[in-house]
This record gives structure tokens, C-alpha cells and sequence, in this order.
């Protein structure tokens, strides 16, 4: 096989697999893998927002993954107790949160340091808000609200 | 002499030109029906709205809300509706089933259209408020459609949509077919097994090339219910759940056709003798496949998918996989009743069964000849459940009402023992024959030790409802000797 054929073949693997996540790996069917009616009422009532997560790495779509980034999440300073779910497939957790971006931005950090050594990393899909619902969240380093 | 005017050069050359494309096309026959220039490729994006459907749960002029579908609505553009709901269903007599639905129905509502019609479509998630009439336990959550007759992005079109949030798209059906439409949101067998499902209706350009007295919409789907662990009940009668566990490991209790046990057999669809019918046939699984049949008449014509493209003729039965289709046409050859099956007789066993009735009013719906009597199989699930247990484990050495086998005949059992009793016997035979004196004095009549086929609690509860259901069905039986 020529140079030029593998390329072309591993660009058709790649798209097949593209193809393939395309079933329940949408940022909104991650989001709905852990949204959690209960607890974005909780969270209305509350002033607090709910922040949806995206779990990335090479090993995401497994227990142990969801396991560690629940442990990784369990603890920290603004996550509302009793809110954060996890689930393995799709890799996506979600919490209520309170306080401002930074606040969240800060908890990500904590959580992101403690999944380096297990190879994963959460990034933010969406934010609920009572008022608003789902949205995206801004730009990184934009400034305003969610 | 003066030779006749000829026509100059370049008139011939024109001339010669309109013969050649007009050969040219000739030998390259009719147009192609799948022209891809002519198909709508490029859609427009889906858009979120703030503002959530109030009324009716499914609208549009081109919905139909039963088997019996309407004609096609000849506009070219096709508004519809169809918001997702929970409610408690009745799958089976006295099975009120905890479901998530389109249009606040089981299956959804029908779409009929036609190649080339423009449909408009909107969608709010109204999962987190309860239907006139209607009731719910079910915790409101992420909903979102997919249809296969549509050609689009799925990260676009069809996004989860959080409860009180609305989804609008535009599609275009580019090929006829009788298409599936279910939720796609995680877990996606967890959203069909529940009820999200429905079909639409895609005609050819130029309509279908016969001519029918009836159509009909068949849809064949399987439920795993089991008991609401909460407890809730309506009207006095137990709800069921999904059981996820027996959904992954394809464990159904009622496989049906149209959302309901022997539903089709209770509101028979109706024909007259003579009559050409045609059949709309969606499988919807989500995991089992169909063997459909009708009992008494062959299918003149099979259309796969829908595509009059895809014909086969003088078939039996159309074997369907899940979300394949077919449509179907048979000739009604003479007076009676035309049974509808899925020819994988468990799932028969289970509900899928129907009748054409072209019998012009007789009131019986005997089944006997068929030997798939409707009141064969019991329809409380947790009986369900025992009569598949009996038949995977014990129908080798027991019969129901046939006599002694190598063990004893079971008609009657609850009569002669209690439910404990039988459970323990159920459980745990080799404890029982070692101090109870009626298990004691089975082994001396029969010279066979039950044997312990490791049945939990839960599955001789089960066991022990299918034998109450045969009890009360054998009141007119008689009754079985040991």
C-alpha cells in the first residue's frame, strides 16, 4: 500500500469513526446522560446553577472513569452536596453549583488536577439556569454571564 | 430540372442533434425516482424557542392518531406537532405501564407524506407537566426526536431537549419509505422500550402504482414492564416500570402490535370480502425481529421499507428487523377472520397478534383453528413471567391440565397447596424431602425427585401467579390428578 493509500484509508477510518460517536455523543445527549430534574429544581430554589461536563480522555467511557471523576469531584468547595451525577456512557458528570464563573472555573481546576494522573479531563458542555435553561457557556476568557 | 429546396447546413445539424437526445435518452430509460439533484441536501438549522406548546400534544393536518391512516394531504408543506409526554398506559388488561411518549400516545401519531413535501416540525419536552386525564410518577427528563425519513445532521436536528424547552426543524423526504421515528436521547433503547416511537408515511412522487380499498398503519414493539418499585398504584391496580435489566438482555413480556396486548385483536382492523388491502408494517423492536404474517392470504405485493422500488410478490410473510418495514398488499379472498401474527410464535405468545375482519359481523373472534386461542397466555405480567419460567424449566415433566407427566399435572395446584408452600417447594425441593411429608409423598407416587432448578424468590413468586392465572382460566377444565 503507497503512502497516499494508507492516508486516504486512515482519513476513512477516521470518519467512520466520527460517523459512529454520532448516536448519543452530542454535548446534549452527554448533557441528558446526567441531567437530573430533581436537582435542577433543587438548584432553582436554591440560587445555584448546574453545571454539565463533558469527560474527556482515552479511557472516558469506562467505570472506573466515572468513578474517579466522581471522587475527583466529591469534596470540593461549591459543589452543592448531594447534586453531582456521573455516568460512564456517555462520559458526562454534572453538579449544582454555588457562587460565579470563577467559582466553577476554580472547582474545574481542582478536579482537572486531580484526573491528570488517571489520563482524563472535564470540560464544560452546558450550564442550567433557573430562568434561562440550558445554555453554552462563553468563549473562553470571555467575560459575562453563562 | 430544379432538385427540392434542402434545408441549409446548420438546420440539419440541429435536426440530427434532437434525434441523437432524444435516442440517447430513450436507450437510457425513465428518469432516475432518486435523482440526487433533486433531493433537499442542504437543510436549514434547527432553532431553540423560549415559548413551550400549550393544548394538544400532537397537531397537524397530515397526523393520523390510529391504524386506520388518512389519505395523503396534498399540501406541499406539512406542519406538525408532536410534544413528548409521560403517562401511565395499559399495555395489556390491567398492565398500567409507566411510558414516555410523541403526542401523548403509544405508539406516536402517523405522518403521511410524499416525496419532495416540506415538514415543518416542532417539539416541546412536556415531561414535566401531567396531561389532562393523564397520570405520571415518572421524573421529568431529556427528550429528543429522530427520524429516519429525514436527511440531516443529528447533532443539529436531533439534540436533546431538556424539559420546557422547544426544538424546530425543517426537513425534506427525499425517499419513500415507511420510516421509524423514536427518541434519541441516552439511553436510546431505555426511550424506545417506553413508548417514543412512530412512523411516517413517505409516498413516491408520482403515489404508489396500485390501487387499495383499505391501508392500515401495523406497528410491532415489545415492552419489559415489571413492578414499580415505589408501589404506586391507579385505580387500585399495580403500575409498572421498565425493567432495564431484562430490556438489555431482550427478556420481553408483551411484544404487541399498535401499543397494546391482542390490541389489534380486540379493535380488529376491517375489510370487506374482495377487497385489495395494503398494509403499513413498522417494526420497531427495539431489540427483537418480526416475522409478519397474515394467516389465510398471501401478500401480493411485499414493498421493503416502503419503496415500491424494492418489490417482492407472493410472499408469505416479511421478515422485519428492528425499524424495518414493509408495506404490504393482499387481496381479502373470501368472508372470515384474517389473522395477524408475527410468525415467531413466542412473540405471538405474547400479544403480537391481530385480526382483519372481513367477516362482516360475526361477533366471535375464534382463534381456535390457529391454536393461538387470545386467551392463551395470561396478560399480568408477573404471570407472564411464571408461564415463560414454566415453559423454560418445567413443561419438560409438567403439564397444565394434560395429565401426569413424570411429574404430576399442575392444574389445580393452587388449590391443593398455599403459595408458601409452594414457594418453599419451589426453592428448595431437596430441603422440602428431607422433613415435609406432602413433598415426601409426591416422591413415592412419582419415583422422582423434583429437582432444584435454583429458582430465586422472586421467579417462584412468579411461577406461582402463572398458577393461579391457569387456575382461573381451568375453572371449566378439569382438573389435573395427583
Amino acid at each position: 500500500m503507497t503512502g497516499r493509500c494508507r492516508a486516504a484509508a486512515g482519513l476513512l477510518l477516521a470518519l467512520g469513526a466520527a460517523t459512529a460517536l454520532a448516536c448519543g455523543h452530542c454535548i446534549e445527549d452527554r448533557v441528558a446522560a446526567v441531567y437530573d430534574y430533581g436537582v435542577a429544581q433543587q438548584a432553582g430554589r436554591e440560587g445555584l446553577r448546574v453545571a454539565y461536563l463533558g469527560i474527556a480522555g482515552r479511557s472516558a467511557e469506562t467505570a472506573a472513569a466515572a468513578a474517579a471523576t466522581g471522587d475527583a469531584l466529591r469534596g470540593i468547595a461549591g459543589v452543592a452536596p448531594g447534586t453531582l451525577r456521573v455516568a460512564a456512557a456517555p462520559a458526562a458528570a454534572a453538579f449544582a453549583w454555588s457562587g460565579d464563573e470563577a467559582a466553577l472555573a476554580r472547582i474545574l481546576q481542582t478536579a482537572n488536577r486531580r484526573l491528570v494522573a488517571a489520563g482524563l479531563r472535564l470540560e464544560l458542555l452546558r450550564v442550567w439556569e433557573a430562568g434561562r435553561g440550558l445554555v453554552e457557556p462563553p468563549p473562553r476568557g470571555a467575560g459575562g454571564r453563562m | 430540372m430544379r432538385h427540392p429546396a434542402r434545408p441549409p447546413v446548420r438546420g440539419r445539424l440541429a435536426v440530427l442533434l434532437g434525434i441523437s437526445l432524444l435516442a440517447a435518452r430513450a436507450l437510457a430509460g425513465p428518469a432516475d425516482p432518486f435523482d440526487e439533484s433533486r433531493m433537499d441536501l442542504k437543510p436549514a438549522p434547527a432553532t431553540l424557542l423560549k415559548a413551550r406548546h400549550t393544548g394538544p400534544y400532537a397537531a397537524g393536518s397530515a397526523l393520523s392518531f390510529t391504524a386506520a391512516i388518512k389519505p395523503l394531504d396534498p399540501a406541499h408543506d406539512k406542519t406538525i406537532r408532536l410534544d413528548t409526554s409521560h403517562k401511565i398506559i395499559e399495555i395489556a388488561p390491567g398492565v398500567q405501564y409507566s411510558a414516555w411518549t410523541f403526542g401523548n400516545q403509544v405508539p406516536g401519531p402517523t405522518l403521511r407524506a410524499r416525496v419532495g413535501d416540506r415538514i415543518h416540525f416542532s417539539m416541546t419536552n412536556r415531561s414535566d407537566e401531567i396531561a389532562p386525564g393523564s397520570i405520571s410518577f415518572q421524573a421529568p427528563m431529556m427528550h429528543s426526536m429522530d427520524f429516519h425519513a429525514a436527511m440531516v445532521s443529528p447533532q443539529d436536528k436531533y439534540r436533546s431537549i431538556a424539559p420546557g424547552q422547544t426544538i424546530a426543524f425543517d426537513f425534506t423526504p427525499n425517499y419513500p419509505g415507511v420510516f421509524m421515528y423514536h427518541c434519541g436521547t441516552p439511553m436510546i433503547l431505555e426511550h424506545i422500550a417506553s413508548g417514543m416511537y412512530g412512523v411516517v408515511v413517505v409516498e413516491p412522487r408520482e403515489g404508489y402504482p396500485t390501487k387499495v380499498d383499505r391501508e392500515y398503519v401495523v406497528i410491532q414493539s415489545e415492552f419489559y414492564p415489571k413492578p414499580d418499585p415505589q408501589g404506586h398504584k391507579v385505580d387500585g391496580k399495580p403500575v409498572y416500570v421498565l425493567d432495564t435489566e431484562k430490556v438489555k438482555t431482550k427478556e420481553s413480556t408483551y411484544t404487541v402490535f399498535n401499543g397494546r396486548y391482542n390490541g389489534l385483536v380486540e379493535q380488529p382492523l376491517v375489510a370487506k370480502p374482495g377487497e385489495r388491502v395494503r398494509l403499513f408494517v413498522l417494526n420497531v423492536g427495539p431489540s427483537n425481529t418480526s416475522s409478519f404474517h397474515v394467516v389465510g392470504t398471501i401478500f401480493d405485493r411485499v414493498w421493503l421499507d416502503g419503496n415500491p422500488r424494492n418489490e417482492l410478490r407472493g410472499m408469505q410473510t416479511v421478515l422485519l428487523g428492528s425499524s424495518s418495514s414493509a408495506i404490504v398488499e393482499f387481496r381479502v379472498p373470501e368472508k372470515g377472520k384474517y389473522i395477524m401474527v408475527d410468525h415467531h410464535f413466542a412473540n405471538a405468545s405474547q400479544g403480537a397478534l391481530g385480526l382483519i375482519d372481513a367477516s362482516g359481523g360475526t361477533p366471535d373472534t375464534d382463534l381456535e383453528h390457529h391454536n393461538i386461542p387470545a386467551t392463551a397466555t395470561p396478560t399480568d405480567a408477573q404471570a407472564v413471567q411464571g408461564k415463560q419460567i414454566f415453559e423454560g424449566k418445567c413443561i419438560a415433566c409438567h403439564s397444565v391440565g394434560e395429565g401426569n407427566k413424570v411429574g404430576p399435572d399442575l392444574l389445580g395446584v393452587t388449590r391443593r397447596r398455599s403459595d408458601g408452600w409452594l414457594v418453599r417447594w419451589l426453592k428448595s425441593p431437596e430441603t422440602m424431602l428431607k422433613s415435609d411429608e406432602t413433598a415426601q409423598a409426591l416422591l413415592k407416587k412419582f419415583n422422582l425427585p423434583m429437582p432444584d432448578q435454583g429458582l430465586s424468590e422472586a421467579d417462584a413468586l412468579r411461577l406461582i401467579a402463572y398458577f393461579h392465572w391457569f387456575d382461573q382460566q381451568g375453572k371449566a377444565m378439569k382438573s389435573g390428578e395427583h
